[in-house]
């Protein structure tokens, strides 16, 4: 194989190729352009021009109408060869095939008019997706493309087709004439909705809830000119007021709505304070009536009367618009004055069931099951308590049985009145006082025989009712001197129980102290005969004293106190 | 490494996307795109240019010894791309009208497609390098042999491949021509 020539260069090759241009050259020979035609020709007949009387009537010479590009004359030259009505429209500008070229449109004749088609197909196509309508000044746009020739080109008439809106659509004008003639100041070719028109340019601006309207809603019966502009024109209907409030609704409403009405209600007779502002203006305006409204209390308020009718109708002298409650209602105008914790607590404390006439003053009207006393101390609980508080209680507990005195004033009530039971508590001092008895109860239980209330110590025991009279200097002694310890114990009466025989007297004269002593006198005061078998008569030593003779200790005598010897028949006198 | 047949699937891709366009072209004109008109005109031009393309690139890197552009196997994928697109695109032109010498041409196009589908599995027979060149003797008188038919049927076949293309080749300029004298270059 040659690998040096180019491989569809070989004799086959070129043989095939020769043979293809031979059989084209022959066929054109003897065929002529028939192999070149894309298509069959229009056979549609018209009136005979230059010999044909359509365009397949030519035949196969495709010179008839196909210039050579080399030489002088156009294809359209040789359209006009035959179409010399054509040509001369060319020569007059008021003409549609003048208006094409003329508009900056350079148009060939087969841009609408194409052939080759086949016998049957139309040879003048002005489909507007094709078709430079535009080239006339007026574009096909929107339902214009979509609409019939002859619906604008009435009678076939191309060539004097107004341009203007009115010329077609006044038929279809639902402002009959009052908003002009150009429809395209506010409508577009795609529709007469939606439409365009600028509200702005009119007298009357549309806002807030006039904007999203439909035209129709004003512009009743498609009338545009002179729509009156009052508000009532269109909302007379809507006037809830009936018309009491006057026509002007823009006096309070906005068209953002008719609610929220800015109603200036300062402005009214009835100003709005407190809770009275946010109330809906229905609520006191019932049936729409806004002349006229009653503006005392009772007229909204006497279903809220709380007090059923028995306070005055006149709300506001004890309320005001910032709520019922805290109401500002003086009580102390009336016989019952509020002080200390009557001033505190709710009315319906007493004016429990909203009875606010003719209630109880007294105290136990309120405070019957309070009463911890039943009764006991009758009904006026102000005698001893006050309204601050039920205790500190100011009793005069000298009113009763039971006087305090001394250190029973100060005790709490609880000391005595255990159990909260005031009535009926134990007046002996024993009720209360048998824990405290130092004498474990060997005195009784009636301390106040000795004791009194300013305190335990002194008591003023009168020891003489005892079985001890206290004489001499018994009586300056400290009672626990003889009743040693804690209790006042039952020291014995003998003498020897405090008092121990001396040694002096030597177990001489026994524990009978009293024999020779007394209670003012410790010094023996002894005038009776000498003890001791002397019978008395012996010796007259009445003004001797014992430790004259027994000068430490009674048993044993000694006379050299006062005599010189002890012989009794010495001295004699001396 | 390749996919395999990689040269048809991005065919395939190419004619679905040329497809697309010429549907969404007939919608926008409703009407089918005529042979006369830009995008039928666009078809034909680019089309028969890949025919070219398909025919001369490929002889000429085939039997090139001085320039080695790239190795055969993927020039003959890329004949087969385009003479798949090419001759696709050339169909859609004709505006499934068949009249006349442009009609023949059309025919002659489909039967060099289908002719050079065969080919291409008739060429394969023979092993090669990745240049094309044939590969050397075979031991085996069995494998000579099958490859001795294998030759023979491939060049039978360049007999009946080569001239449908120079006839479509040819008849396909003097339509050019014709399209330019009668149609393109007229004023």
């Amino acid at each position: 194989m040659n690998h040096t020539r180019l491989g569809f260069l070989t004799p086959s090759g070129l043989l095939a190729a020769g043979l293809t241009v031979l059989v084209i050259v022959v066929i054109g020979v003897w065929q002529g352009g028939v192999i070149f035609n894309p298509g069959a020709l229009n056979a549609q007949a018209g009136d005979p021009l230059s010999g044909a009387t359509s365009h397949a009537g030519i035949g196969g010479l495709c010179s008839a109408c196909h210039a050579p590009f080399w030489g002088p004359d156009w294809m359209a030259d040789r359209c006009m060869d035959c179409h010399a009505e054509i040509a001369a429209q060319l020569a007059d500008a008021q003409s549609l095939h003048n208006s094409l070229l003329n508009n900056g449109f350079p148009m060939n004749c087969w841009d609408c008019h194409p052939e080759h088609r086949g016998a049957l197909e139309r040879l003048s196509i002005f489909e507007p997706a094709y078709f430079p309508h535009l080239g006339f000044g007026f574009p096909l746009l929107g339902g214009h493309a979509e609409a019939a020739c002859l619906s604008c080109h009435v009678g076939q008439d191309y060539i004097h087709t107004p341009a203007d809106c009115a010329s077609c659509h006044a038929k279809e004008d639902i402002h009959n004439g009052e908003l002009g003639a150009d429809c395209s100041t506010c409508h577009t070719p795609d529709g007469w909705k939606p439409s365009t028109f600028d509200h702005t340019t009119a007298i009357f601006q549309l806002t807030g809830k006039h904007i999203p309207v439909a035209c129709a809603d004003c512009h009743t019966d498609n009338r545009f000119k002179g729509v009156p502009t009052a508000c009532a024109a269109c909302h007379a209907k809507d006037d809830v007021h009936d018309g009491v409030l006057g026509a002007e609704c823009s006096t309070c409403h906005t068209t953002d709505g008719w609610k929220p009405s800015t109603f200036d209600h300062t402005t009214a007779i009835f100003q709005l304070t407190g809770k009275h502002i946010p109330v809906a203006c229905a609520d006191c305006h019932t049936d729409k009536l806004f002349k006229g409204t009653p503006t005392d209390c009772a007229s909204c308020h006497t279903k809220d009367d709380v007090h059923l009718g028995q306070l005055s109708s006149n709300c506001k002298e004890c309320h005001t618009t910032a709520g019922w409650i805290p109401s500002t209602f003086d009580h102390n105008t009336t016989a019952f004055k509020l002080d200390g914790r009557h001033g505190a607590i709710s009315c319906a404390s007493c004016h429990s069931s909203k009875t606010f006439v003719g209630l109880p003053t007294g105290c136990n009207g309120c405070h019957a099951n309070d009463d911890p006393h039943n009764a006991r101390f009758g009904n006026d609980c102000g005698a001893c308590h006050s309204t601050t508080a039920w205790r500190p209680a100011s009793f005069d507990h000298n009113l009763s049985a039971f006087k305090l005195t001394g250190k029973h004033v100060n005790v709490s009530c609880e000391s005595c009145h255990s159990n909260g039971i005031l009535s009926g508590a134990p007046t002996s001092c024993g009720a209360c006082h048998a824990g405290d008895d130092a004498h474990g109860g060997r005195f009784g239980s009636n301390c106040d025989a000795c004791h009194s209330t300013s305190g335990w110590s002194p008591a003023t025991f009168d020891h003489n009712l005892s079985g001890f009279l206290l004489t001499g200097a018994h009586a300056g002694l400290s009672c626990d001197r003889c009743h040693t310890g804690s209790v006042l114990s039952s020291p014995p009466t003998a003498c020897e129980g405090c008092h121990a025989e001396p040694s002096y007297h030597a177990g001489v004269f026994g524990t009978n102290c009293g024999q020779c002593h007394n209670t003012s006198n410790w010094s023996a005061s002894w005038s009776g005969p000498h003890p001791g078998g002397c019978d008395g008569n012996c010796i007259n030593h009445e003004n001797a004293t014992c430790r004259d003779c027994h000068p430490s200790t009674l048993a044993a005598a000694t006379c050299t106190s006062c005599h010189d010897s002890d012989n009794p028949g010495d001295g004699g006198d001396d | 490494m390749l996919r395999k047949n990689k040269e048809l699937w991005l065919s395939l891709v190419a004619a679905l996307v040329i497809t697309g366009i010429y549907g969404f072209v007939a919608l926008e004109l409703r009407a089918v795109p005529a042979a006369s008109g830009f995008f039928g005109h666009l078809l034909g031009v680019l089309g028969f240019i890949l025919m070219l393309m398909t025919e001369v690139l490929y002889s000429l890197r085939k039997r090139s010894r001085m320039a080695r552009w790239g190795r055969m196997a993927d020039w003959l994928q890329f004949h087969i791309f385009t003479g798949l697109v090419g001759p696709y695109m050339v169909l859609l032109h004709t505006s499934w009208k068949f009249n006349g010498l442009a009609g023949a041409v059309t025919l002659l196009t489909v039967i060099i497609v289908v002719s050079g589908f065969i080919g291409r599995y008739i060429y394969t027979r023979i092993p090669r390098t990745m240049d094309g060149l044939e590969l050397g003797e075979y031991a085996s008188p069995q494998k000579e042999a099958a490859l001795a038919r294998a030759r023979l049927l491939l060049s039978l076949w360049h007999a009946i491949h080569i001239p449908i293309g120079m006839a479509l080749f040819v008849a396909a300029f003097i339509h050019i021509g014709a399209a330019l004298y009668y149609a393109t270059l007229l004023h």
